[in-house]
């Protein structure tokens, strides 16, 4: 932290406030460390942050509020520590998340990373632990990443204290920066359906915050939260028979009767491309 | 029909259905566990009331009674 004289400037207005995003024992909380020297408690086991912590620091002009949120395997609200950071997510105001990955196992952390870039919010990538990467012979190709996903992606270390600078530049760009629209893409059904859906919104002009892309997708997906916002709308009437014939498509295609699994394959199928693309794994020697 | 129950040690198994409902089969899918995914059985204990599997570079330790809603085939 830096002296108060600092925190005197007159630059309250440059507040960026960050959400801390990711799986269990990832590294969240020490990644939090290492940033601005905070002492919050860590262990080398899942669980430890139950409730959300805040941290302030000062870097270059801007006054940074981190909050750190307990890990989630997926956006679900199955324990209370789901449901801490769920609820966070959906209904706090926050500028930008990090989404913290263990870059020992991407394929398993991109799932969470998949739901986050659904939400109308800026997001940074930072690969943690790529010390211990580099130790088993795992190399990311974070550029690729980042082109591949339309977000930054920052190789860090919480424990070296690697890329730390890199990482917060990469958020201040980000906060800076007009949001990009993810890359995430489906199967050729599901885009089909997604496409109809974003005609008939576009048709109609509708009013809203997230991309008419993103909320085709959650509409899709059952969000309830998606679906609350436009069943008052005049256009439901029209829209919720175009919903069941999209969720019928998909579900045939996916030979299941649970829309919310088929997206989960979606989903792990998208990763693996990614991590087929980005990830090599060096033999040991 | 063999679920993730009838499994030996060190059975190599690929899912063909989740049989779990709504919470349980969400919880299930963050772990990764979802058609097509390949489990290696790792440790069963004794009476086979819980079961350690590996998926990937995860390992997992389940209930009987959640195995048991893992269909599976052999591969």
């Amino acid at each position: 932290m830096k002296d108060t004289q600092t925190k005197a400037c007159p630059i309250i207005a440059n507040h960026i406030k960050v959400a801390l995003v990711g799986q269990p024992n990832v590294g969240k909380s020490m990644l939090i460390n290492s940033v601005s020297n905070a002492h919050l408690h860590v262990g080398n086991f899942s669980g430890v942050t139950v409730d959300k912590t805040e941290v302030l620091f000062d870097y270059k002009n801007y006054h940074f509020t981190v909050v750190d949120l307990p890990g989630t395997y997926a956006f679900t609200e199955y324990t209370i520590e789901e449901r801490v950071t769920h609820n966070y997510l959906c209904t706090q105001d926050y500028d930008v998340i990090i989404n913290v990955v263990d870059s020992t196992n991407l394929e398993k952390n991109l799932q969470l990373t998949s739901e986050l870039l659904t939400m109308n919010k800026k997001v940074v990538i930072a690969l943690n632990m790529s010390d211990e990467a580099d130790k088993e012979g795992i190399h990311v190709d974070a550029e690729y990443m980042s082109e591949l996903l339309g977000v930054s992606c920052v190789k860090v270390s919480a424990v070296t204290k690697m890329g730390i600078e890199t990482l917060i530049d990469a958020v201040l760009k980000t906060y800076e920066k007009e949001k990009l629209e993810s890359k995430l893409v489906f199967s050729e059904a599901v885009e089909e359906e997604i496409a109809t859906i974003v005609n008939y919104l576009t048709k109609h002009k509708h009013q809203a915050n997230n991309s008419y892309r993103n909320i085709a997708i959650n509409l899709l997906k059952n969000n309830k939260k998606t679906y609350a916002r436009l069943h008052d709308d005049p256009i439901w009437t029209e829209l919720q028979p175009i919903l069941i014939e999209a969720s019928k498509h998909i579900e045939l295609h996916h030979n299941s009767d649970d829309i919310k699994e088929a997206f989960a394959e979606e989903y792990s199928s998208f990763n693996r491309g990614i991590v087929a693309e980005v990830v090599s794994q060096k033999k040991r020697r | 029909m063999k679920t993730l129950l009838d499994c030996h040690k060190a059975c190599l198994v690929r899912v063909v259905k989740l049989n779990a409902k709504d919470d349980l089969k969400q919880r299930l899918i963050s772990f990764g566990i979802m058609k097509e995914t390949i489990i290696e059985v790792l440790e069963l204990a004794p009476a086979k009331s819980t079961i350690e599997i590996k998926i990937g570079k995860m390992r997992i330790a389940l209930r009987a009674q959640e195995a048991e809603l893992i269909e599976v085939e052999k591969i």
